[in-house]
């Protein structure tokens, strides 16, 4: 039986890059000659409406399916509010570096990380010319998390409901950074060899 | 050089969040997941078929039913919906 990669996108807060990480983390796969899943958890249905516009190589589900899905990785893109640790072992938390979003964070961080989770952290939106946010981007990078600065690219994917690594982006500014700070996140998590098992 | 010294009392403070296990403000309403499956609408229908094609249906129902349990024959719900889809006329 096919192993399947299972990964929580995960963080109470909301508009932290939960919807946007999930659908840009499956396009990478994609790339990659595996097939994603995403499974949307989220009342708002972000990921499901990028979707529906048509325009993603891969599926997006509204609910849990009931059958072992064809999958190589199935993302679980969680809503905000959603304080129930994700069954899953590998969580990736995305959040954005200021204090308020920070606090949230680690409250969450440490439910997880008490239930031995494996957790990556992705510091997004992130503007390290201001003094405050670099030293907070710093600060989570020495603990180990992956970087997505701040960047047009992402709005504009999103005024089209598509990808960062759809064909239409490949001359957008710093594009190639984008999409290569999306494979390191997806390398992270391809590398983590724990249990895939899931009760969700 | 790190100069957020907010940092680290947010460290502390989660630290000591979490051994009470609850939220920062733990007198909000809190999200509750609804993990039921939607009921499917049932209605009655005749229809005519054969003898042996009903108890293939019967055999179906009892095998999925052992293995899934008795409140599981979806597949048999889901076969008949698409016979009577391709076979009846529309109501």
């Amino acid at each position: 039986m096919k192993i399947i990669k299972l990964v929580s996108i995960w963080n109470p807060k909301g508009g932290q890059g939960k919807s946007t990480l999930a659908i840009n983390l499956a396009a990478a796969s994609v790339e990659l000659g595996l097939k994603p899943l995403i499974i949307c958890q989220d009342p708002q249905g972000t990921s499901l409406l990028y979707y529906k516009s048509g325009n993603l190589p891969f599926e997006v589900v509204d609910s849990v399916p009931t059958d072992r899905p064809d999958a190589d990785i199935v993302i679980f893109d969680h809503q905000a509010s959603d304080w129930e640790v994700p069954k899953n072992h590998l969580i990736v938390m995305p959040l954005k570096p200021a204090r308020d979003q920070y606090a949230t964070y680690i409250d969450a961080y440490r439910r997880a990380e008490l239930l031995g989770k494996k957790i990556i952290t992705v510091v997004t939106d992130g503007q390290e010319h201001r003094a405050n946010e670099k030293d907070t981007i710093d600060y989570l990078k020495s603990k180990g998390a992956c970087v997505i600065p701040s960047s047009g690219v992402f709005s504009r994917a999103a005024s089209e409901y598509i990808t960062i690594f759809d064909q239409k982006m490949n001359k957008a500014y710093k594009i190639r950074e984008r999409r290569m700070e999306i494979n390191k996140i997806l390398a992270a998590i391809l590398i983590e060899n724990e249990e895939t098992k899931n009760d969700n | 050089m790190i100069t957020n010294n907010w940092i680290d009392e947010e460290n502390a403070r989660a630290t000591e969040l979490v051994k009470t296990g609850n939220t920062t403000n733990s007198r909000a309403p809190l999200l509750i997941k609804n993990t039921k499956q939607p009921t499917p609408i049932r209605r009655i229908r005749s229809i005519y078929i054969q003898e042996s094609h009903g108890l293939a249906f019967d055999k179906l129902v009892f095998e999925q039913k052992i293995t899934k349990g008795k409140k599981a024959p979806e597949l048999m719900e889901e076969a008949i919906e698409l016979l009577i889809e391709k076979y009846s006329s529309k109501e």
